[in-house]
């Protein structure tokens, strides 16, 4: 079985390809480094079984971040490379061309984009092309899926390049290529272009920065709330509600019932594995995560983020970043654990450092934020701004110390190429949030059942009463909080989101509320973000993190305490 | 050595002074220049990744603006645009192109 890698510049629609050729979901966005990890997939031509694997994007076999030593690694493994080229910058990507047939390998160019070629005014003569390179040449439109059976075949026929330059000589000699073999005619601006320009104007670009903030928060809460009222909350207290109830009366065992379906009605109070688990995963948070995953796969596939990153620069500049640590930063507004692996395309280890912390620490994932707004209404708007005002403060306060404190190191240079501005398509939007969706459900509804499952058993055994009898007397006298926190803590580690919804039945004043979810927030990462933390920064790395964040957590919980009590 | 009209000698420039004294760095550039790339004072890592992108000394590329507060540089190079930090836009040297010479970027 050949092993096909897919190389090529950042952002070239590598993984799109990929999932034409094996017709698997994969997450596209249109900006450099979507891809950091190996995908693996299969497919059959001329009855031989292929194996295909997309990489992350590189723009020379030079390591200098993790994602290029990724690529790279693949490089040495593979049968046949298939670089996927963007035909409309052809310069650019052939210099990634020349490298590659040093490597002598079969291989074979993939003009991607072509269907743009033709509106940018871009003539390419794809068979001269391939006789200077030596190698197949295929024009192909993944987004359009056109042009791929020919690509199949091409691999067949893949073989060593015959192009060998010198590096110095590199540039001149792409040069005399595109001369030969690529014709540009004038034409107008675009409108998708000319909003591209405006977008990258000094003034332009602040602006449209803070509208784009203000109407996605709009959406995303207006969309929320929209499906809560309409759909799910109606379906959950007309339908499924008062069904699985009629289902768990006729168990004969009280103490499954009471596991099952809890013994409140409240579905928040009650606890039960598929009442208060399924209210909280599907009512309370999956709106929100869907109406965000939304916006955000919008803003993704038209190429905003990596011109939001400009914007953001001189802000993250203060916090010892580049601004292109902002876009982790965004994805954390969903979840972590995409944003910790995001840090990858960061080149240097301070950078990455400095990006987990602000992660961690500047806003609570998505399923913690519904959480967050809803039970803070209860209260008082106020609350939720406190609640987000408080925690960007503490995190670009304990940024900006750390920013002191770690050792410098060389300073990474920010550059970063900006994708052309394009009409997001119906059929990608949809992959991607259908290979988002599936991955929340798998992940949220068995966490918040063991979670439940675990808070039961540990109750019978007396380890909560244990747990809770230790930690009662810190968390009154520093917090202010009831005892009945202990449990909620052991929660917060298998779902954000469950832990702050067990603060209900806790009866706290607003003032303890914002305690509390500050504390919750900041205290510990949930699960798996700890693991991809340590997976990505390193045992010793992840714990000063996590060290740093927690004392962090109590002072300023403590100090908020110490505070509200001064004043009443 | 020559004189001007009040009689004080002075060195005549060279064709290559003549360069260097018009060659800038990247962040004074005009906004929608058209420049060519005359020298790149920079770590080898960052010559690499600049190298990498076709950034390099006898490179055509276009200042199309710059961010507020010494904020990043947007430049077209081919037909892609890059955003460029300041501090690393500060150390890419270019001399624009005459009017003539320009299309090519």
């Amino acid at each position: 079985m050949k092993k096909i890698v897919l190389t090529g510049n950042p952002n070239v629609g590598k993984s799109l390809l990929f999932s034409r050729i094996t017709r698997t979901g994969l997450v596209t966005a249109n900006y450099a480094g979507t891809t950091v990890s190996t995908s693996r997939g299969h497919f059959i031509y001329a009855s031989t079984e292929h194996e295909i694997i997309d990489g992350p994007g590189m723009y020379s076999l030079e390591d200098s971040s993790r994602t290029d030593e990724i690529a790279r690694q693949l490089l040495d493994d593979a049968d046949v490379i298939l670089q996927v080229i963007d035909a409309t910058n052809l310069e650019r990507n052939l210099g990634l061309t020349c490298q590659l047939m040093h490597l002598q390998k079969p291989m074979v160019v993939c003009l991607n984009y072509w269907e743009d070629t033709r509106h940018k005014g871009i003539t390419i003569d794809v068979k001269a092309l391939s006789d200077l390179l030596g190698v197949p040449v295929v024009p192909v439109s993944a987004l359009r899926s056109e042009g791929i059976p020919e690509l199949m075949a091409a691999v067949t026929e893949a073989c060593p390049g015959s192009l060998c330059v010198r590096p110095e000589e590199r540039w001149n000699y792409i040069g005399e290529i595109l001369s030969r073999v690529q014709q540009l005619r004038h034409r107008h601006h675009t409108v998708l272009e000319r909003a591209g320009d405006f977008v990258m104007h000094p003034l332009g670009g602040i602006l449209t920065a803070v509208m784009v903030l203000f109407t996605t928060l709009l959406v995303v809460r207006s969309m929320g709330e929209g499906m809560i009222d309409v759909l799910f909350s109606p379906f959950y207290e007309d339908i499924y509600s008062p069904w699985i109830h009629r289902m768990v009366a006729s168990l004969p065992s009280e103490v499954m019932r009471s596991l099952l379906v809890g013994t409140s009605a409240d579905p928040l109070q009650s606890f039960g594995v598929l009442t208060s688990g399924l209210y909280i995963a599907l009512v309370q948070v999956f709106p929100y995560f869907f109406s965000f995953y939304f916006v955000f796969g919008l803003l993704e596939d038209f190429g905003y983020l990596p011109r939001l990153a400009v914007v953001l620069d001189r802000f993250f500049h203060r916090l010892g970043l580049h601004g292109y640590s902002s876009i982790p930063v965004m994805l954390g507004l969903g979840c972590k654990v995409p944003a910790f692996m995001a840090t990858r395309s960061l080149t240097n280890r301070r950078e990455k450092i400095l990006t987990m912390s602000l992660i961690l620490m500047s806003v609570p994932c998505l399923s913690q934020s519904a959480m967050i707004v809803s039970l803070g209404m209860r209260y008082h708007p106020v609350v939720i701004v406190l609640i987000y005002g408080l925690l960007l403060l503490l995190a670009v306060g304990t940024n900006s110390v750390l920013n002191r404190v770690y050792p410098r190191g060389e300073t990474p240079e920010f550059i970063v190429e900006f994708p052309p501005f394009r009409m997001p398509s119906v059929r990608l939007m949809g992959t991607k949030l259908r290979v988002r969706i599936v991955e929340y459900f798998a992940e949220v509804l068995p966490m918040i059942g063991i979670g439940v499952l675990a808070m039961n058993v540990l109750d019978a055994l007396g380890v909560l009463r244990f747990f809770t009898r230790l930690i009662e007397r810190p968390i009154e006298t520093v917090l202010g909080l009831p005892p009945e926190m202990a449990p909620i803590l052991l929660m917060n580690f298998l779902r954000k989101d469950a832990s702050v919804a067990l603060l209900v039945p806790l009866h706290l004043d607003a003032g303890q509320f914002v305690i509390a979810v500050i504390f919750l927030v900041l205290s510990m990462p949930c699960v798996a973000t700890l693991f991809t933390l340590v997976r990505e920064a390193g045992w010793r790395a992840a714990l000063m993190i996590l060290g740093v964040v927690f004392c962090v957590a109590t002072a300023a919980s403590a100090l908020l305490h110490g505070m509200l009590t001064l004043l009443v | 050595m020559v004189r001007n009209f009040l009689g004080k000698k002075f060195r005549e420039p060279g064709p290559q002074a003549r360069d260097e004294r018009e060659a800038r760095a990247l962040i004074h550039l005009k906004n929608g220049t058209a420049a060519v790339v005359t020298e790149l004072k920079l770590s080898d890592a960052a010559m690499a990744r600049l190298e990498a992108m076709g950034i390099v000394v006898g490179a055509d590329l276009v200042k199309k603006t710059a961010a507020l507060a010494h904020g990043p540089v947007v430049i077209r190079r081919g037909s892609t645009d890059y955003a460029i930090g300041y501090e690393l836009a500060s150390e890419i040297y270019v001399r624009p192109l005459s009017a003539s010479t320009r299309g090519k970027a």
